[in-house]
């Protein structure tokens, strides 16, 4: 099922919220409305019953007041709704007085008077019609200390008129408040997104080949506007990262072409007439060198596309620094001694790592150092214990590099002197794959170099929690 | 002795064929999965050199349905160099594992081990080509009466080459054996430590024992 719209939901959910608020807020008011109309009903009929008790505190016997009644029928005139009934307590089936149209059957009112004077008493009842009505009932004394029960009742259909009529228009208000209520939540909602579409429309345009789009931030509500932020910075590592893929692969074209055209050139230009086999393989022998080049640029991209996805790796060990760089420096001390240049290893710390790359990492560095260090100098390995990393500086003295050139030394393929590092056999790989053994053991390599005096590698580890 | 070569890449079983015809052997081979297959189940070969990339029928399901009915010694041969594709070709049986691109050479004396391995030729105390005499037992290499005086390097060089005497050994086997390291390093090492000791061991005398294979790499061996 495919879920419904974003300004849907919102504008179901709005109605959905509204209509209980509603409906909730309706229940307070009718519950309120009732008790306070209650309230004044209940005051009302209280003050009348004062009126009429002083009316009948004139009387002197209950027989008086079927003889004059016009007294208490005063106090009741001009309020449709009241009804007023006196009876005597002797004879309680026939009233003394009776005003008003109420037509309440007095009993139960009349059976709780019995005991007490002067309490106010007040009681719900319904009549025959369905009329709803409120008696207010009290014994009250004459002048000559009999009591009669009066009950005072007023008919509460206005207030039910008023109620129902509240009911009414509310009952019908809702639905239209509702879909208003929903409709502004699902425009709301709507004219909100509307930013979305910018989103649309640059995640179509954009593809490897075109990735200049960016997302326009002005106008965009702030929540959009830092998703599209992001997507934009997103955008932008993505358009180096297949920028830096295509030169590299552009790089690796031009690194393998040539010695394919070498290969290719001597390959023809011998077999262009007989020679002697004395010939021949002395031009099979320098193809392999060639070769030998071109297996060398594979195998070092293979490396490096195999730490760049570091799933079937081994686990890391402890590694003794010093013993990999002593290890990697008895391979070297022959070529060095050749050259007449002093190799020494200084210090030692521990650190976890995948052997091999380590010593691939130092022997990289190494040969390097070697390659431009003057006869007589020392190229030295100096392992430091720092006190949040671990370092190891390879150093020689020489010519140096110049500045503008270390931002981009460990970048696949880059060359400070191209065509001679070349013809010494260099891949131009090196540095790079020193940089990336040192990203998989979280470290960094880093280089610092003073022109004419020396120059600096160094390989930062992550320091060893033991 | 038999080798199958399961191969379909014609260049590459054409000069695998090739070297090891020369190398004394006799060679079949086979262009798929399912005639390699075949051929391992029907004939007695001494060893089945087999690519993993083959059409129809796999190296690995090769290797796995001769398995279950013949121990016949299996090389792989693939451009797969990852450990996890390492480690599931020696667990399905293989008994070596070589990745692409590979040195001939190095091939050969992979080929050499194997068939030694089932031989058990125990190799001799005191190693013995023309009149050099290596006493590993003793550290002590002599030429005819001559005591040479070696550093460790040296002697572990000379060892190596007295062991495999008649076998190119490549620059990269080399390193790997004598210094254990096992990638490529851009140094001369070998160069360096080849032309020491032949100062010690073949300068001094007429017939020379260390020969350089040019392009591929040396050999230890008297030659008439």
């Amino acid at each position: 099922m495919k879920p419904a719209s974003l300004s849907l939901r919102l504008g179901l959910t709005m109605s959905t919220l509204g209509a209980l608020l509603v409906m909730f807020l309706a229940v307070l008011a009718y519950f309120a409305l009732t008790h306070e109309l209650n309230t004044l009903s209940r005051d009302s009929l209280a003050s009348k019953m004062e009126q009429i008790e002083h009316s009948l505190s004139l009387y002197t016997d209950p027989g008086e007041i079927s003889s004059k009644p016009h007294i208490l029928l005063d106090q009741v005139m001009g309020h449709d709704n009241l009804t007023l009934t006196i009876y005597d307590r002797s004879n309680q089936r026939s009233p003394l007085l009776k005003s008003g149209t109420g037509m309440v059957d007095p009993r139960p009112e009349l059976k709780a008077l019995r005991a007490t004077v002067d309490q106010l008493t007040y009681s719900d009842s319904t009549d025959a019609e369905g009329a709803k009505y409120l008696t207010l009932s009290k014994l009250i004394r004459l002048k000559n200390g009999t009591s009669v029960p009066v009950l005072l009742s007023m008919d509460n259909a206005h207030d039910q008129a008023l109620l129902s009529a509240y009911l009414r228009s509310t009952l019908m208000a809702l639905p239209l408040l509702l879909i208003f209520i929903g409709l502004s939540a699902w425009a709301a909602v709507q004219r909100g997104l509307a930013p979305m579409r910018e989103f649309r429309k640059v995640a179509a345009m954009v593809s490897t080949q075109d990735l200049d789009h960016r997302l326009s931030v002005v106008n965009m509500p702030q929540e959009l506007s830092e998703l599209a932020q992001g997507i934009n910075f997103m955008l932008h590592r993505l358009d180096n990262g297949v920028q830096q893929l295509s030169q590299f692969s552009d790089d690796l074209a031009h690194e393998l072409r040539t010695p394919i055209n070498n290969l290719m050139g001597k390959a023809q230009v011998t077999l262009s007439r007989e020679r002697t086999s004395e010939e021949y393989k002395d031009v099979l022998v320098s193809c392999i060198e060639e070769l030998e080049r071109v297996a060398r640029i594979v195998r070092d991209m293979l490396f490096l596309a195999q730490v760049s996805h570091p799933a079937a790796l081994a686990p890391f060990e402890l590694i003794e620094l010093e013993d990999e760089a002593l290890k990697v420096a008895d391979l070297f001390s022959l070529s060095a001694q050749e050259k007449r240049i002093n190799l020494s290893v200084v210090g030692s710390a521990r650190v976890l790592g995948d052997r091999l790359m380590i010593q691939r990492a130092i022997s990289n560095l190494l040969s390097n150092a070697l390659r431009h260090c003057p006869a007589g100098e020392t190229v030295s390995l100096l392992i430091e214990q720092g006190t949040s990393n671990v370092s190891l500086l390879v150093s020689n003295p020489g010519a140096g590099i110049e500045a503008h050139h270390l931002p981009y030394l460990f970048e696949r393929f880059y060359r400070v002197d191209s065509s001679r590092s070349r013809a010494q056999g260099s891949t131009g790989l090196g540095l790079a794959i020193v940089r990336s053994i040192m990203s998989l053991h979280q470290g960094v390599a880093q280089v610092q170099s003073l022109p004419g005096t020396m120059t600096v590698f160094r390989l930062g580890f992550p320091k060893v929690d033991e | 002795m038999r080798i199958l070569v399961v191969e379909d890449e014609l260049k590459a079983a054409e000069y695998l064929h090739q070297g090891l015809t020369e190398s004394g052997y006799v060679v079949d081979h086979a262009a798929t999965g399912a005639d390699g297959l075949h051929l391992a189940q029907q004939q007695a070969y001494d060893l089945v050199i087999l690519d993993v990339n083959l059409p129809k029928l796999d190296g690995w399901d090769v290797l796995e349905q001769l398995r279950r009915t013949h121990s016949t010694r299996v090389m792989m041969l693939t451009a797969r160099g990852r450990l996890a594709d390492r480690v599931r070709g020696l667990d399905l049986g293989a008994d070596d594992y070589l990745v692409k691109p590979f040195e001939f050479p190095e091939l050969l004396a992979r080929v050499r081990t194997l068939m030694r391995r089932s031989e058990n030729i125990p190799v001799p105390q005191v190693l013995k080509v023309a009149d050099l005499e290596l006493d590993p037992g003793r550290h002590r290499a002599f030429r005819g009466e001559q005591r040479i005086d070696l550093t460790t390097k040296e002697f572990a060089l000379l060892h190596l080459l007295m062991r495999q005497s008649g076998e190119v050994l490549t620059r990269t086997q080399i390193i790997s054996l004598v210094w254990d390291m096992n990638f490529d390093c851009d140094t001369n090492v070998v160069e360096v430590s080849i032309r020491r000791l032949r100062a010690k061991i073949d300068d001094p005398f007429d017939s020379k024992l260390i020969h350089t294979m040019r392009g591929v790499g040396y050999v230890l061996e008297a030659r008439e």
